[in-house]
């Protein structure tokens, strides 16, 4: 199983995106569920429970045996995904940065979400301000892995921008949402409040460095903001018990706000591998 | 400027100590991108770059008061700071009619440019031009003199005759070291007697100051001896007797002076014991060494030259140390030898001088400014909280 490391330094998402849902394919029959369709998949015997409805009576005129239709479900469910692109973005941690982490599992899932069928969309959130980057067509699974491709984090969220927002359609969705969630404000916390919506499941992704999470840093270190540039030389064992107290107790207040129908909030190191993380995601939707 | 403790001077190492410390705390550290800086403690308004500019002045004090401190403990002496009081020039001039003489030129203008002139003689009397000073002759030591000079001279000028004799033999002890003026004209009369050896030869002095055999001149009249010496043994080893009479028949040789032994009315006495009861017309001369403090008509032989007697035979050194103190005796005083510049010179020895008995004259100075500094750091010191 190829380390995070091999699949970013890839550098090819169309390949580590195969490569990581091989992962999640692994000892699962194909995954194409069987139901009610339009495309004829398979009969097989009635049993009972299945709804007599579907019972095809025609074939029943035929060989006089209960037989049910199946077919392939068609999936209706409609994927967005949206990549945040602020500075933090550029953490980065063992040779790869969150953006790369992010770029990575983006491409998986949209791949994932393009072997099942489903449709798809692409945004990126750059500087408080939503761009749409790819439509749902048939091609988008294509573009998707374009643009990611070209993707650079930089800027801050502008304290004075007011909250941006996404034309909300009444549509069933699946919102995957890539950022590290850090804000300054509750930047993050009214955003993901106005997105909530009874059809709509978000997905939030929480994506940390193993130093944000536990603070092993030691000796003489300065300390330069992704997003602003601001220098602050500190020394690393001295702030470790404070940063540890204050971020923790961020991740909670985060947790607590977050803690709301539709809404998932799925934190993880940048040290854990991308299919586990794919599959967590997996696992974690409702919605089908 | 002068440090009175220049050892002291090492402690401005300790200088390096808070700047390697410092420059230890201040080394940039590892970069380090980071995103989630909002819990960081410390939300700093200052840039960092004032912090530093500041602890710098800080440092800077600190560094000036431990230099302040040090040069406390070495204690400086500034000259400027002083009262600029003239130093002596001070001429020493020996009591003698030649050197003052010889030296007038030089003394005047020393007068003239408002130096110090003095005899040297008891309670250093002012110099005057032609006046000797009253001699109260074996009193006074130069080194009594030269202890009445005030110890910080600027140059100390010391007019001599040069001769070995008036006390220069010694080493003196001066606050400076002179600037020597040695007299070069000898007017000195030397001893014009002469020892009649027989009718036409005569045994006298010339002016360089060695013995020659002459025809005699005008004091030829009035030989200071005449004739043979009559000499007489009183020794207790027969060999020296043969070695004795030896050294005479060389001197008989090259001076013409004839020696004859006598039982009675002799004036020469060869021995070697020190005779219990000399007689003072006669000359005794010792075959032994001794380190008796002896009469002067009584003369060891070995002691003139630091050598046992069988290397002085050897040698054959002994019918000069004969001759010496015969013809002595006999009252042909031969020249003082005079002392070359460079002898005198090493006569002098400069008073050690100790610098712990001067206070150095900046520690007002340096004790306000290291108020003021103490003053200025403890307010960057709280000021900075450091």
């Amino acid at each position: 199983m190829p380390s995070n490391l091999e699949i970013i330094k890839l550098n090819d998402l169309r390949l580590s995106a195969r490569l990581i849902s091989e992962q999640l394919r692994q000892g699962i029959h194909s995954g194409i569920r069987v139901g009610v369709g339009s495309e004829f998949e398979q009969y097989r015997h009635y049993q009972p429970g299945d709804d007599p409805k579907r019972i095809d009576w025609k074939y029943f005129s035929r060989s006089g045996k209960y037989m049910v239709k199946e077919s392939t479900t068609e999936s209706n469910l409609h994927i967005s995904l949206i990549l945040d692109l602020s500075g933090s973005m550029n953490y980065s941690e063992n040779g790869f940065s969150r953006l790369d982490y992010a770029k990575n599992l983006l491409a998986s899932l949209a791949y994932l979400a393009y072997l099942q069928g489903d449709s798809l969309s692409y945004y990126t959130l750059k500087e408080g301000e939503f761009t749409q980057k790819v439509a749902p067509t048939p091609k988008s699974f294509q573009r998707i892995l374009y643009h990611l491709e070209l993707e650079k984090a930089a800027g801050t969220w502008p304290s004075d921008r007011p909250q941006p927002t996404l034309p909300i359609d009444r549509n069933r969705e699946l919102i995957v949402w890539i950022s590290d969630f850090l804000q300054k404000n509750e930047e993050w916390e009214d955003l993901v409040e106005s997105f909530r919506h009874p059809r709509k499941e978000l997905m939030l992704v929480q994506l940390l460095g193993e130093q944000e999470m536990d603070f092993n840093l030691q000796g003489n270190l300065v300390f330069r903001d992704l997003e602003s540039g601001q220098e602050l030389a500190r020394d690393g064992q001295v702030l470790k018990a404070e940063f540890q107290k204050n971020f923790q107790g961020y991740l909670n207040h985060l947790d607590i706000k977050f803690q709301q129908p539709q809404v998932h909030l799925l934190r993880e190191s940048m040290q854990t591998p991308l299919a586990t993380v794919a599959r967590k995601i997996l696992n974690l939707k409702k919605i089908s | 400027m002068e440090a009175l403790q220049p050892i002291f001077l090492w402690g401005l190492l300790g200088l390096s100590i808070p700047v390697l410390i410092h420059l230890w705390n201040g080394r940039r550290g590892k970069v380090l991108d980071w995103a989630a800086m909002n819990w960081l403690s410390g939300q700093e308004s200052q840039s960092s770059r004032s912090v530093k500019l500041e602890q710098w002045l800080l440092l800077l004090v600190r560094m000036l008061l431990l230099i302040l401190l040090v040069l406390l403990a070495v204690g400086l002496w500034f000259d400027f700071l002083e009262k600029s009081e003239s130093k002596l020039i001070v001429h020493l001039v020996e009591p003698r009619v030649g050197v003052a003489e010889e030296f007038r030129f030089e003394l005047e203008q020393a007068i003239e440019h408002g130096e110090s002139v003095y005899w040297l003689a008891e309670g250093l009397p002012d110099y005057e031009a032609g006046i000797l000073p009253e001699m109260n002759s074996g009193s006074f030591s130069i080194q009594q003199g030269l202890d009445q000079l005030p110890i910080n001279l600027d140059s100390l000028h010391f007019y001599s005759e040069g001769l070995a004799g008036n006390d220069l033999k010694e080493t003196l002890y001066v606050p400076e070291i002179p600037i020597l003026h040695l007299q070069t004209l000898d007017d000195r009369s030397y001893s014009r007697d002469q020892i009649e050896l027989d009718s036409v030869r005569f045994l006298s002095v010339n002016e360089m100051g060695m013995l020659e055999v002459n025809s005699g001149g005008e004091s030829s009249r009035n030989p200071a001896y005449s004739g043979s010496v009559g000499f007489r043994f009183l020794l207790e080893d027969a060999k020296k007797e043969s070695q004795f009479l030896a050294a005479f028949a060389a001197i008989t040789e090259v001076y013409g002076l004839s020696f004859t032994e006598k039982s009675d009315g002799e004036i020469l006495i060869l021995t070697d014991q020190i005779p219990e009861y000399p007689e003072g017309n006669k000359l005794y001369l010792v075959a032994e060494y001794t380190n008796l403090i002896l009469p002067k008509n009584i003369q060891p032989i070995a002691n003139q030259t630091v050598m046992y007697w069988e290397e002085v035979i050897e040698k054959g050194l002994l019918p000069g140390l004969i001759l010496e103190p015969l013809v002595d005796f006999l009252g042909i005083h031969p020249k003082e030898a005079r002392l070359s510049p460079n002898q005198l010179a090493q006569r002098f020895v400069k008073i050690p001088e100790s610098k712990s008995g001067i206070l150095p004259n900046t520690n007002g100075i340096l004790l306000v400014l290291f108020l003021a500094l103490f003053g200025l750091e403890r307010y960057l010191a709280n000021r900075t909280n450091l």
